[in-house]
């Protein structure tokens, strides 16, 4: 119980913070609105079926979005010493990750909710009866990115070129992630049978279970001093 | 016969790109030793130095 | 010294099976002897990111120096060969499918872990030299390992659920395969893997001179 306290004081914490500067929400939200906006001048709606496309860009938009976000984890923290501050209190380290993690999936996740209308209306498309197949989609997927990009952006937020390390160190983890969410999206909104979906949010579970599993454990090992 | 151009183009290919590796050690290598040698010699003379001013 | 010169005749005795005794494929004619220098590249950028993720584990483990240049060693060879497979395929695929490239299941597989591992050793690149930076690639050469049999999936049925490009008669090397082929390749793969162990001991000896190295300057620093 003591420990869920400890990790709800940190995820609280960076909520608080994100509440009063609205700083990171704002710039991810409108980053992945452009990114939706620039694909639909890419691409000409007229010949191409927008649900041919419209998962993929989705996805791009959360992802690239996503990185903004994670980019700047951590970055507080460390000019501000937060985490020396952090570590000498008696919190356990994983507790720490998953703090930071949490508050990193809470923010995706809000600003997915808010994407996601944006979207239906630009590439008009029906979602009201698969809002809750989509909304399991949409949170497993994040899950996935979140576990490895909380993890990796502890890690990038001490390496000199620190905004171009993270993508480049997570994007080829999360491949997986990004085919089963693409897929799996593209399979819900098109209507297919559920046969085609589960097979994609099975191997989206495994990955969030294993890459959780794992980041919980090697995170100590990166803020170790 | 143009198939057996693709089969030597990429045979050419990889031990090209052994031998260079292997070469690119090695330089890199002799490269460290001379560099090891040259600062042992200093800490060397630095030592002798040192020495016969404390013999002084 | 042996091992260079056994490594020296396994080669020579691979490329004599691989040009003059090896019969040539029916079907694909000369070109499928490509595939005796391309599936040991494959085994060994396999076997290589294996390396790197046991001495990582080990690296966490103990904070031995020696594991993390094993480690890093291993990464860079590896790299290497993973790069020979990426540019052996499409040699292969041109006049076999017509295409330098298609998105088959292996090949991808094959980009992703080639991204991987150049991510790491750019991270390698970048990271503050010291314990920071073995710790750090020590975590992400745990993590990528781990993720390769999820891309594997990932990009099997991906690829299975759209209609399948031609079916690759690399697909399951050794089934159909005449003995010669069989003992071509196993020989092929037994000098390749040689060769790999031949340059991560080259690539150790280098990153431990390099320690001695900075070992000598610091005294240096230190005395004067």
């Amino acid at each position: 119980m003591d420990y869920l306290n400890k990790i709800w004081a940190i995820v609280w914490k960076d909520i608080r913070a994100e509440i009063r500067t609205k700083e990171i929400f704002s710039s991810m939200f409108i980053f992945s609105l452009l990114v939706l906006v620039i694909f639909n001048f890419s691409i000409d709606l007229l010949e191409i079926k927008p649900l041919d496309i419209a998962p993929g860009v989705l996805w791009i938009a959360f992802t690239f979005s996503g990185i903004l976000g994670l980019n700047r984890s951590f970055l507080f923290e460390k000019e501000n010493d937060c985490l020396q501050g952090m570590m000498l209190t008696p919190v356990d380290r994983s507790a720490i990750y998953l703090g930071k993690m949490l508050g990193n999936l809470i923010l995706m996740l809000v600003m997915e909710v808010i994407a996601v209308p944006v979207f239906v209306i630009l590439f008009n498309i029906g979602i009201y009866d698969k809002i809750f197949q989509l909304a399991v989609v949409i949170f497993l997927g994040t899950l996935g990115f979140v576990t490895v990009g909380t993890l990796f952006s502890a890690m990038s937020v001490n390496v000199k070129t620190r905004e171009v390390m993270l993508p480049i160190l997570l994007f080829p983890i999360v491949v997986p992630v990004i085919i089963a969410a693409v897929k799996s999206t593209g399979a819900i909104l098109s209507d297919k049978p559920f046969e085609d979906i589960i097979s994609w949010i099975k191997l989206l579970v495994v990955f969030d279970v294993i890459f959780l599993v794992v980041s919980f454990l090697s995170f100590e090992y990166i803020i170790e001093e | 016969m143009k198939n057996f151009f693709y089969l030597l183009l990429a045979n050419g290919i990889i031990w090209a790109a052994i031998f260079g590796y292997v070469y690119s050690l090695s330089r890199r290598g002799k490269e460290l030793d001379r560099e090891i040698k040259a600062l042992k010699e200093q800490l060397d003379t630095e030592h002798r130095g040192q020495s016969t001013e404390h013999r002084a | 010294m042996i091992f260079k010169w056994f490594t020296f005749i396994i080669v020579n005795a691979a490329l004599i099976f691989i040009f003059l005794v090896a019969p040539v494929e029916r079907q694909e004619g000369i070109i499928q002897k490509i595939m005796y220098f391309h599936i040991p590249s494959a085994w060994v950028a396999f076997f290589a990111f294996f390396i790197v993720f046991i001495a990582s584990i080990l690296y966490l483990w103990k904070k031995e120096r020696e594991w993390d240049i094993i480690a890093h060693s291993s990464a860079e060879v590896g790299i290497i060969f993973c790069s020979l497979v990426l540019i052996t395929g499409p040699i292969w695929a041109k006049p076999i499918w017509g295409v330098w490239w298609t998105w088959d299941a292996r090949l991808t597989l094959t980009l992703v872990l080639w991204l991987i591992y150049v991510a790491y050793l750019m991270l390698r690149f970048h990271a503050p030299e010291g314990s920071q930076r073995a710790r750090f690639s020590a975590v992400l050469g745990i993590v990528g390992f781990l993720d390769v049999p999820i891309v594997h999936f990932s990009v099997l049925w991906w690829r299975t659920i759209h209609p399948k490009p031609k079916v690759l008669s690399m697909e399951s090397p050794g089934s159909g395969m005449e003995p010669v082929m069989l003992i071509t390749l196993l020989t092929s793969l037994l000098a390749f893997t040689l060769i790999f162990f031949l340059l991560l001991g080259q690539r150790i000896s280098l990153e431990k001179r390099r320690d001695e190295l900075n070992e000598l300057k610091n005294k240096l620093i230190a005395e004067s």
